[in-house]
């Protein structure tokens, strides 16, 4: 024990330091800020927000952060409960159930247990975190580049499989992503590849710019195009009160959510929906009181944002544990973390316990330091972010794509990944209109250039044997399992595990 | 006899008419795989002791967009895709007005994108402002500027020299 508790003890001192904490603030407000904005999901928030610590030190700029994740997340879920958008699939179960509390005047509590359950899940998480990770780190240390490639070709599958609707889609978004990812000169022969001639691509193309473009042009094109006017209208606040009543039915949903979501988060299959969608279910059938859910046109049941917003928070801080354990990212959220860990040169992994290990402990401590920010400031300022909401939308998207192309510009001061820019977003309009999903395109640009590391290294060391992927025992299971994430999904939708169909 | 055959034969027809447009996607990733393939075959050939070369990693890759292309026909052919949001195939195209909204926020795109290293960050953003303001529909081109302006000119000190990001400053020789 004592191995994790004195490296803690420092991680949650450094966090503290009157500047880190302050970083902390400014990250959960802006993110805050962001987050709430119609349409505008956490990754999005993230990746926008990321030229803002490109001068900070690390450690200072991973607790923003921290911050930054966190409050985007909250903003986002205050977006579903008062206005029916929610910004990404993990959060459409609060905004079909938080709306609909909100429309029968129980706005506020509904955001009172979206945020309280979001500190008690996300602590609980990062507890669950500081248990697990470092073990896992040391598991994982011992992995070869044939167990590295066979994790990261699950990953690739869950992502695609369970972050859309089509498992075709999602992989055809995959590969994209792949191709993306391969754009560049190659690092072990040194060849320039699928440059075609352009100098400003043998750098590669920048994650943050393929995700600007495809979360923020692409929105705004798309919204422009295919949305009519909204009615805009914006759900009253009520008091923030919760009754004695509602914290009984939510503390038990929190936990039961915490439960399911982290699980979710942490293995490397991608896709917060699944454990809301679970949750939700799970609070359906426990609930005293099953007809206030939204499937039996009730008023809206506090367990049934409770227990899937605390899944999704849950699930969010999970996510950690693959990402810095094993460098793999889940969500397009961690994609764009694991970018900005990149641009500090540190490469998320199981080395980085040892060789950053301040560093990483200090991350851990800003989580829960983090989660209590969020309470104290977001609780008490919710009516100044709910104005946020009546921000008009020329306005809204012109802020937009103006904070987009500063991300984007920011990094290399060239115009071409402007026009780069402007061309992705352009072609995710295409995607977005044809239901392909985004995200694991990120994915995919992330993890194909260390999947193809990876194979090398496996093969080489193999001496060109393509069988060491199924003789090692780990890795044998890992492909086992994808093959499993390839069919399974078919199987749960033949039996008619869909959330939306029948309502 | 023959009537009601023709009638079931023509349900079925109308069961599996190909979608067009759901076929060209596929065709498109199908072309993007052959692309693949082209670029790969195209590298030098790796000198030095290697067990696999720069090609075979986008040579996998085209390999699955060709099976996912090959899928997507497939699915074009028989009806379409799977698992659309219900609705998707409703979705009205887009009229004039939202055209020209959509030419606004593309034309500001590559505006700033033209103009930022020549008449610097604040005024070029500006300009994508008002442009992407415009598309949304705002109509008093002053507001918009004076807004715009009202943003950015703090954005652009906070960014530049509070965090230390260089955004290109006014016109080009200036300053």
């Amino acid at each position: 024990m004592t191995e994790i508790w004195m490296p803690l003890l420092q991680g949650l001192g450094t966090a503290l330091s009157p500047m880190n904490l302050a970083w902390g603030f400014v990250g959960c407000l802006l993110g805050t800020m962001i987050g709430v904005l119609p349409g505008i999901g956490s990754a999005l928030t993230v990746a926008m927000l990321l030229p803002m610590t490109a001068k900070v030190e690390p450690t200072g700029a991973l607790i923003m952060f921290a911050g930054i994740y966190y409050g985007a997340m909250f903003g986002g879920s205050t977006t579903s409960i008062l206005l029916n958008t929610p910004g990404e699939s993990s959060a459409m179960v609060t905004a079909m159930e938080g709306n609909l509390m909100a429309k029968h005047g129980r706005a506020g509590p509904a955001l009172a247990t979206a945020a309280i359950g979001s500190f008690v899940a996300g602590t609980i998480a990062t507890v669950l975190v500081t248990l697990f990770a470092p073990t896992i780190a040391e598991f994982a240390l011992r992995f070869g580049p044939a167990e590295y490639f066979a994790i990261l070709v699950l990953a690739f599958v869950t992502v695609s499989t369970l972050l859309g609707a089509s498992l075709l889609r999602g992989l055809a978004s995959l590969g994209l992503g792949l191709m993306i990812g391969l754009v560049g000169m190659d690092s072990v022969s040194g060849f320039a590849r699928y440059t075609l001639g352009v100098p400003e691509l043998i750098d590669g193309i920048e994650v943050v710019l393929v995700a600007v473009a495809l979360f923020a042009v692409s929105e705004s094109l798309y919204n422009v195009l295919y949305e009519g006017e909204s009615d805009g209208s914006v759900h009253k606040m009520t008091s923030v009160k919760m009754t004695r009543e509602d914290w009984k039915r939510s503390v038990p949903a929190w936990i039961r959510g915490a439960l399911i979501g982290f699980p979710f988060g942490s293995i490397p299959a991608g896709g917060a929906e699944i454990p809301t969608f679970l949750s939700y279910a799970a609070e359906r059938k426990l609930s005293k009181h099953p007809e206030e859910f939204a499937p039996n046109r009730g008023q809206g049941a506090i367990e049934g944002v409770a227990g899937p917003e605390a899944a999704n928070n849950a699930s969010a801080t999970g996510a950690l544990v693959p990402l810095l354990t094993l460098g793999i990212p889940t969500s397009s959220t961690a994609a764009v973390m694991l970018a900005a860990f990149q641009n500090y040169n540190l490469q998320p992994g199981p080395l980085l316990f040892q060789t950053s290990a301040d560093l990483v402990w200090a991350l851990i401590g800003s989580l829960f330091v983090g989660n209590v920010i969020l309470l104290v400031l977001n609780l008490p300022l919710i009516r100044i972010w709910v104005k946020l909401l009546r921000v008009p939308k020329p306005y809204l998207y012109a802020g937009i794509l103006v904070f987009a192309t500063i991300g984007v510009y920011g990094m290399r001061q060239s115009s071409f990944d402007l026009v780069l820019m402007f061309a992705i977003g352009a072609f995710g309009v295409l995607m977005r209109r044809y239901d392909f999903p985004v995200a694991p395109v990120i994915v995919g640009m992330i993890m194909g250039p260390m999947a193809e590391k990876q194979l090398r290294l496996a093969l080489s060391i193999s001496q060109g044997d393509w069988l060491v992927f199924l003789k090692q025992p780990i890795s044998a299971s890992l492909m086992v399992a994808t093959f499993l994430v390839l069919f399974v999904p078919y199987i749960l939708r033949r039996r008619g595990i869909r959330l939306s169909e029948d309502d | 006899m023959s009537q009601s055959l023709s009638d079931s034969l023509d349900r079925t027809a109308v069961a599996v008419r190909p979608n067009k447009v759901h076929v060209a996607i596929g065709a498109f990733v199908l072309a993007v795989s052959v692309m693949l393939v082209i670029g790969a075959l195209l590298l030098p050939r790796d000198m030095g002791y290697s067990i696999i070369g720069a090609q075979a990693f986008p040579l996998a890759v085209a390999l699955l967009l060709a099976v996912v292309g090959a899928g997507l026909v497939w699915q074009g052919m028989t009806g379409g895709f799977r698992f659309l949001p219900s609705g998707a195939d409703a979705q009205a195209s887009p009229n004039r007005q939202q055209w020209q909204g959509a030419g606004w926020v593309s034309a500001g795109l590559l505006a700033n994108a033209l103009l930022i290293s020549q008449i610097g960050f604040v005024l070029s953003s500006t300009v994508l402002f008002m442009a992407a303001a415009r598309a949304f529909g705002s109509r008093s081109v002053l507001r918009d500027l004076l807004l715009g302006l009202l943003i950015i000119v703090p954005v652009y000190l906070g960014f530049t020299k509070g965090l230390g990001v260089p955004l290109p400053a006014l016109i080009k020789g200036w300053i």
